[in-house]
């Protein structure tokens, strides 16, 4: 199906964001996350967006539905089958530590209780070779004995299934026949590499994941077949690529950052393009003829605010992600900061009369009490309107109003237990979730020794650009890019995503008698078997790239560098080539290198990738005059009058100063009185704070 | 990228922490960013097990009198107090001005224990960097050699009396001249070794992390300038020990007296326990800390020298106070009285190869032991101690064919608390920061074969809060004969309770368990044949308990039940809790009368304060 739309769906946990570009058409829909039955808010979204489904070619889609059930603990009972005398490998973990001198530190517990830890004799050893058999009935016990604890969800994390899975596979088969129904997933079959407590962990979070996964996965495209949906779907994983429906299902711990690595492409493409984009605006104070080499990515919702550190444009990638310390799942995943603190999240004081902001958070139901949709708990998003900073008759997505009332009463009733006025209070909301954000940032940078103060904040989600100048005041951050439709643009960031497939086969032989023939025969079937799984994908031969590399190591040492090819072809003098490669990246890598240590091949590599091209939401700036009206605004200075302006009624060069409500359909922008802005080409707004 | 010109450095009275608090923060994380990044790359780029996986190595950068400016995240403990000793004992070691001796690119070796060092098989890599053409500090890598020579593989020999007998020792030796590596230097040391290549392969990481750390410094000389880092370089220092007085201030003035035990001397005429003593006293912002209470050195080698004792001391100051960012301010804020010719100081050529088993640990438990009397919520019951054991021999496997040498210590029990839930297994305090070594990578590079690796049942110490559990590996060789050799403590004295809580059970090491060649090994074992698939079998205690075990909370020792944590039998032995397996339910079944009758005269405790209340 040529020309169909391409959409983007992210699911946070408050709102949907959509972004669909056809050629040149676009449309962008927010409407409300709907938590009991996330399906119901994707399929909102697309009405939302006025387009039909059955025009739909390709739909890439973050959802937040992994995540959300780690952190509300909803994932399922699980059983964990190991190899006799291991049952503990998932207790004692690696044994590193939150904080390695803390003694008052612990760990969270691990997700399969003791109790729920089956030992079954069996043994493989380091070759794969059976050292004891696979015992049938203690996999049968077992699996019943966890059945009638009414856990239907198995682990199987048998020692040197990466070498030979058999053993496990075995089990696997004999506890679904045990149990019907039953979901098994196997550590040998998500990672074909060592150590044990890794792929043992990754193993649980997939098998604790699955059922909610796939239920979701397989609901929601059901109903988007229904509704008459045509073409691919598409999940975002928490490294920035895509999976079909079939693989997130079976690799559901693939999904923790699902969403939040959406806004982090998002942002690598404003870091991109903005670079270029800026420096047409050359009169502007705000251009750069540097583009933006270190941004940072914040994405504030309803819930919660995600941040992640773009550098030369790209997030930095991490191989394994743990939703809780010491729970990794090895797979890879854009290095990302995730705190409760967002637009819902609810003011509240505790028991030494202390106020706090979040984590908890009302969420789009009821949501602030400025929504009157039962909520009664003062939010971020009340301070806001209270403030000033939020126009009640501005419309928000959705079709929700807001009610300043309800929040000047919601936010008198938290001011009430401080002994506060409202515009006290308000200001106060604002600075504690500010300050919040500030902390989680610093983590991310001063704590990783770089200087925030040298960075570009990128704000998006609803309430991103109504926060971010007074946070970037907190950090001493003084440039800001908003994109042209903030409050979708993590649904755009699900466009900005390469398809990516990695393949690899162990292949161990010294460098010197590795037999060339033998070489190009592995690389040749894995270029063939990664040509297939693009075509399945849809991705037409022309755009299909494979990349080749080849994992060398000196000889006894126990990690490998991975070296890129330039071509799957093997050449004739590859001892030689190889090994002055390998020379090259070792010395740049790890700053010396030995000429005399013979090499040696551990592993064939190849990836497979369709580009994504990054479509863009056009703009072309308004020519129509623009109308402001004024009202007032509280800042810590005292009350101010602000002008108010719609955001698309700005010309492209437009530049305003301070202080300034900037509303748009998806967000809303505050630019405090010491900041300034202006509109560059692409319709980000470039803020800069001014002496 | 914008570089930062800064025309003066900050002046003394006003310093950057108070001009520029965030810079001075970022700066502290940058230095020990660079450190982290060594350690990324001593783990991925070493060829040794203990240092790729188990992360038995350290890194640090110290100013150019070898103060001890920046650690990371990963710097095994027991190393890090040591760091800056070697680089003093360097220094006066030279007897040439530092700029001289130490030039740009030159990467100096170093493994001597009785020049600020630990053991012999700790080879430290010190690299000079210079900040517009003056000595500005150094840059430090420090790895565990699985071997270093000597005639017991993996050179852990409690029959030596003596340096002579603990391998090769390394006093300072140039292996990279002005960036020119010296070939026949590295040779002389690994003709030395056992499994050379594995070594060399560790020698060259070592030269690359340093080589990493000097780059970094010069990188972030030219972002910030020089003068704004060498006075934030001494602010750093400033900082911690502001911190340390700080929390000094917080605590009662006067003395507190501990001891700690090891179980004997392994060389010495009887089987007399050996004291570690400290005197710690508060009075006002400052501390004393006086070990001159402790036995005279053993003839074997448990003892350590000064810069071990030392290194106990303050990382463990780093476990009570763990916000306090780790560095020779930590040193400054106590005064220690430490003569020389003690169990814990002892010179040169004393045996110290057991050092991490012996002095380290309990020096350690001094510590934590005072401050279970001056602050208990900072501290805990006593943790597990170690036992370093080495199996080597032939490994015949098709593509090996070599000599192989497999060192590996266990975890155990870190002990019970005074406000918080049961403790966890962990890494011995040694090694806080280290890691367990996977069996599939163990199995991979060496030819044995484990049968377990689990938390032993009963193991822990019982109390209010109970210790972590203990572990118990055990192995057999799979391909051929062996030989087995071991140096550790622990096996008289289980980690001590607190407060009522139990002691937990000791240490225990045992060769071909059951079978009519039961041997036990004990805690100082050199080269016992060992035969192929003939079991090992090693048990690390638990830790120790806190507050009286009849009154911890029923439910949990029920909890614990369910769990195998403790047994039917230590249940009621142990905590004074009678129950059942009833099968057919799936459950243990309280015996509430019996229970309240063994429980008579005890009241059930509180419950644990909940996550994020401490």
């Amino acid at each position: 199906m040529q020309g169909g739309w391409q959409v983007g769906i992210d699911t946070g946990g408050t709102f949907t964001d959509l972004v669909a570009v056809r050629g040149d058409e676009q449309r962008i829909a927010k409407v409300p996350s709907t938590p009991s039955a996330f399906d119901q808010g994707v399929l909102d979204s697309i009405t939302a967006a006025g387009i039909e489904v059955s025009e739909i070619e390709m739909i890439a889609h973050g959802t937040t539905v992994a995540t959300n059930a780690v952190i509300t603990q909803r994932g399922a009972a699980t059983a964990l089958l190991t190899t006799r005398g291991f049952r503990d490998v998932l207790e004692l973990r690696r044994h590193n530590r939150g904080d390695p001198y803390d003694i008052q530190w612990d760990p969270p517990p691990p997700l399969v209780a003791r109790r729920n830890r089956f030992e079954i004799s069996e043994r493989l050893d380091y070759a794969g070779d059976v050292v004891i058999p696979l015992d049938a009935e203690q996999v049968r016990a077992a699996a019943r004995l966890a059945a009638r604890r009414g856990i239907g969800t198995f682990a199987i994390a048998f020692l040197h299934s990466y070498v030979n899975p058999a053993h496990e596979d075995e089990a696997a088969e004999l506890v679904r026949s045990e149990v019907p129904g039953a979901f098994v997933s196997t550590s040998g079959s998500l990672l074909r590499e060592p150590p044990e407590f890794e792929r043992t962990s990754t193993a649980v979070l997939n098998a604790y994941l699955a059922p909610v996964v796939s239920d979701y996965l397989t609901a929601l495209e059901s109903r988007l077949r229904e509704a008459g949906f045509v073409g691919r779907l598409y999940v975002m994983h928490s490294g920035g690529g895509l999976l079909t429906v079939e693989s997130a299902s079976r690799f559901p711990a693939r999904l923790l950052t699902s969403g939040p690595a959406a806004g982090a492409k998002a942002a690598e493409g404003v870091a991109a393009s903005t670079g270029v984009a800026g420096g047409v605006v050359a009169a502007g104070v705000l251009a750069s003829s540097e583009g933006l080499e270190e941004v940072i990515s914040l994405d504030i919702g309803g819930t919660s605010a995600d941040i992640a550190v773009v550098q030369g444009g790209r997030a930095d990638i991490v191989h394994e992600f743990s939703p809780r310390f010491g729970q990794p799942a090895r797979f890879p995943a854009i290095d990302l900061v995730t705190i409760g603190a967002g637009g819902g999240s609810i003011a509240w004081v505790d028991a030494g009369h202390l106020p706090h902001v979040g984590p908890q958070s009302a969420g789009a139901d009821p949501g602030p009490a400025a929504y009157l949709l039962g909520g009664s708990d003062a939010t971020v998003t009340d301070a806001n309107l209270v403030a000033g900073r939020l126009v009640a008759d501005a419309g928000l997505a959705g079709g929700i109003s807001l009610d300043t009332d309800a929040a000047h009463r919601a936010v008198e009733s938290f001011a009430d237990q401080l002994g506060l006025s409202v515009t006290d209070a308000a200001l106060g909301i604002i600075d504690i979730c500010n300050n919040n954000m500030a902390r989680s940032i610093r983590v991310v940078t001063v704590e990783r020794g770089l200087d925030p103060r040298n960075f570009t904040l990128v704000p998006f989600g609803g309430a991103g650009p109504l926060m971010a100048a007074e946070l970037a005041d907190v950090l001493g951050i003084r440039r800001i890019v908003v994109p042209l439709a903030p409050g979708v643009t993590s649904g755009l960031g699900c466009l900005y995503v390469d398809i990516t497939h990695d393949i690899g086969e162990a292949l161990i032989s010294e460098l010197t008698d590795a037999d060339r023939a033998r070489l190009q025969e592995v690389f040749d079937r894995l270029g063939a078997t990664m040509r297939q799984r693009l075509t399945d994908d849809g991705v037409a031969a022309e755009r299909q790239r494979l990349e080749y590399s080849v994992d060398l190591r000196y000889l006894g040492q126990v990690r490998a560098l991975t070296v890129e090819l330039e071509t799957g072809t093997v050449p004739e003098r590859f001892t030689e080539e190889y090994r002055e490669m390998f020379f090259e990246e070792y010395e740049r890598q790890f700053h010396s290198v030995a000429v005399d240590i013979p090499v040696e091949i551990s592993a064939l590599r190849v990836r497979g990738v369709r580009r994504s091209e990054r479509p863009h939401i056009p703009f072309s700036g308004s020519t129509a005059p623009l109308h402001t009206f004024e009202r007032p605004v509280l800042t810590r200075d005292g009350e101010v009058t602000a002008r108010v302006a719609e955001r698309s009624r700005l010309h492209v060069g437009s530049r305003i100063s301070g202080p300034l409500v900037l509303t748009q359909e998806d967000s809303t922008t505050w630019v405090p009185p010491h900041w300034e802005v202006e509109v560059d080409k692409l319709g980000n707004l470039q803020m800069a704070r001014s002496e | 990228m914008s570089l930062r010109v800064v025309d003066t450095a900050p002046t003394e009275s006003v310093g950057l922490r108070q001009q520029d608090p965030i810079l001075f923060q970022v700066l502290n994380s940058a230095f020990s960013s660079i450190v982290d990044e060594m350690s990324a790359l001593t783990m991925r780029a070493a060829f040794s097990l203990v240092v790729s996986e188990g992360g038995d190595y350290s890194g640090t950068i110290s100013n150019r009198h070898g103060d001890l400016i920046a650690s990371g995240v990963r710097d095994l403990a027991a190393h890090l107090g040591t760091h800056p000793f070697t680089i003093k004992g360097m220094l006066d070691w030279i007897g040439t001005a530092p700029e001289e001796y130490f030039r740009p690119g030159d990467v100096v070796l170093i493994n001597d224990p009785y020049i600020g060092g630990t053991h012999h098989n700790d080879m430290r890599a010190v690299m000079p960097f210079y900040f517009d053409g003056s000595l500005a500090g150094f840059v430090q890598n420090s790895m565990h050699w699985t071997d270093i020579g000597g005639h017991v593989p993996g050179t852990f020999d409690s029959n030596s009396r003596s340096s002579y007998g603990e391998g090769l020792a390394v006093p300072p030796i140039h292996v990279v001249r002005e960036g020119v590596f010296q070939p026949e230097v590295s040779n002389l040391i690994l003709r030395n070794v056992r499994m050379a290549d594995t070594a060399r392969g560790d020698l060259l990481t070592s030269i690359g992390a340093v080589r990493l750390g000097e780059q970094r410094l010069q990188a972030l000389a030219r972002r910030y300038g020089t003068e704004m880092i060498l006075a934030a370089m001494d602010e750093f220092i400033e900082y911690s020990e502001d911190l340390l007085r700080a929390e000094f201030a917080k605590l009662p003035d006067g003395p507190v007296t501990v001891e700690s035990l090891l179980d004997c001397d392994p060389a010495g005429d009887s089987d007399e326990p050996l004291s570690c003593h400290m005197v710690l006293t508060v009075h006002g912002d400052r501390a004393t800390m006086d070990f001159s209470g402790s036995d005279p050195p053993a003839k074997g080698a448990v003892n350590s020298t000064r810069s071990v004792t030392l290194s106990a001391a303050v990382v463990t100051m780093k476990m009570i106070f763990p916000h306090i960012p780790m560095n020779q301010g930590v040193f400054r804020a106590i005064d220690f009285v430490l003569p020389p010719g003690l169990l814990v100081s002892v010179e040169f050529p004393a045996p110290v190869s057991g050092c991490a088993a012996g002095v380290y640990p309990a020096v350690c438990d001094l510590v934590l032991k005072a401050f279970m009397h001056l602050a208990p919520e900072r501290s805990m019951s006593g943790p597990t101690g170690l036992i370093n054991t080495i199996t080597a021999g032939w490994d015949p496997r098709p593509g090996y064919d070599r000599e192989f040498v497999m060192y590996l210590w266990l975890e155990g029990g870190w002990g019970g608390r005074a406000q918080r839930k049961d403790n966890a297994t962990a890494m011995t305090t040694f090694a806080t920061t280290a890691m367990n070594q996977p069996v599939e990578l163990q199995e991979r590079l060496f030819p044995v074969l484990f049968d377990c690796y689990r938390m032993e049942t009963d193991s822990a110490g019982a109390g209010w809060s109970r210790g972590g559990l203990g572990v118990t590996r055990r192995w057999y060789l799979t391909h051929g004969d062996g030989v087995l050799s071991d140096l550790g403590d622990g096996e008289k004295f289980g980690p001590w309770g607190f407060a009522g809580g139990a002691d937990a059970r000791p240490n225990k090491f045992t060769y071909a368990p059951g079978t009519d060649d039961e041997v036990n090994v004990g805690m100082f074992c050199t080269n016992l044949p060992i035969s192929k698939g003939e079991m090992l079998d090693c048990f690390q205690p638990g830790g120790g308990g806190y507050g009286q075990p009849f009154t911890r909370r029923i439910e949990h020792v029920l909890d614990d039940l369910r769990d195998g944590y403790i047994s039917l039998e230590g249940a009621q032995r142990d905590y004074g809790v009678v129950a059942t397996h009833d099968a057919g339910a799936d459950d243990f079944i309280l015996d509430a009368t019996a229970t309240a009758a063994l429980r008579t005269g005890y009241e059930e405790g509180p419950e644990f304060p909940t996550e994020g209340s401490s």
